[in-house]
């Protein structure tokens, strides 16, 4: 004796709990797969492709250090600026570090910014 | 992880020029593109790897046409997904390239290969367009719609997609004996 057709219903039921079943199984099968994938160096790579900025202002470092090292002079050689200086003070090393901090500055800003790669 | 969050560092690219900020989005979705690519190709990690930077040299480009109307993600995996096709599409014109075929000797050294094998099996055997939405819909957390935008096709033909996708990958995770909650 042949056994009886499932109704509409209950076929309609039996595929939606066979497709619920699936959906468990797939969700479990593939969250369980899901790794995730260390940097190792990947973002730097692609931060090194990606052009740069146009409006990059790092050329005003040069003539604000000049013009440092400029005022630096003046205070300490010509007359309507000199101010006193203990005896044993040498102007050059102040030029030196006026003239030098923009450009260490600059350099801590390319290391932040990662232009510049220290590892 | 919010998609304000997101809005606040693209704004900071597009608006101040700052690349801390796309290096941070970087940072933040490199490991989801990744593994999106590294299961399309089936484990190929060198091409992975290119197709990923062009995505994010891509999204880069083309910030400032980001709307924020989908979530940076969505967004994202939509270049990935088009990223992916263009080379599809170019490597199948010089004939170097089969699908069924990727990188077999790359899967016996690769560090995921052991846990990723039977996924790539498994996504064998499903149409290019069915493993995209089954990748997007249960490893990446996608709903329907967002698969939709990404993959600029219509709800249906997503839905139909993924239940295709779905009645495939479990029969074969049926056949071969696979169970919730057993590795």
């Amino acid at each position: 004796m042949k056994p009886a057709l499932p109704n509409r219903m209950q076929a309609e039921k039996w595929i939606k709990m066979k497709t619920d079943r699936d959906d468990t199984m797939i969700r479990a099968f593939m969250q369980e797969n899901k790794q995730e994938v260390p940097d190792v160096f990947f973002s730097r790579k692609v931060m090194q492709k990606i052009p740069p900025v146009r409006s990059s202002k790092e050329w005003i470092v040069i003539p604000f250090a000049a013009l440092g090292t400029l005022l630096a002079w003046m205070l300490g050689t010509v007359k309507p600026f000199v101010i006193s200086m203990p005896d044993n003070f040498n102007i050059y090393y102040l030029l030196g570090g006026v003239a030098v901090i923009p450009f260490v500055f600059l350099a801590l800003f390319y290391i932040r910014e990662r232009k510049i790669q220290l590892l | 992880m919010s998609k304000t969050e997101d809005l606040k560092w693209v704004s900071r690219v597009t608006l101040l020029g700052d690349t801390t900020a796309f290096d941070h989005l970087t940072r933040k979705y490199q490991s989801s593109i990744r593994r999106f690519f590294l299961n399309l190709t089936m484990g190929d990690t060198q091409l992975s790897d290119d197709l990923a930077q062009d995505t994010f040299i891509k999204a880069y480009l083309n910030l400032s046409s980001f709307q924020g109307l989908a979530g940076f993600s969505t967004w994202l995996f939509r270049i990935a997904y088009n990223v992916y096709y263009d080379a599809v599409r170019s490597r199948k014109i010089t004939g170097d390239i089969d699908e069924q075929e990727v990188n077999r000797t790359y899967q016996a050294e690769n560090d995921f290969s052991g846990a990723k094998l039977d996924v790539q099996q498994a996504l064998m055997l499903l149409r290019k367009e069915e493993r995209t939405a089954i990748l997007l819909f249960y490893m990446e957390d996608k709903n329907h719609k967002e698969i939709a935008k990404i993959m600029d096709a219509p709800l249906g033909t997503i839905k139909t997609y993924i239940l295709k996708g779905k009645e495939k990958m479990g029969k074969y995770l049926q056949e071969n004996g696979y169970e919730a909650g057993i590795a």
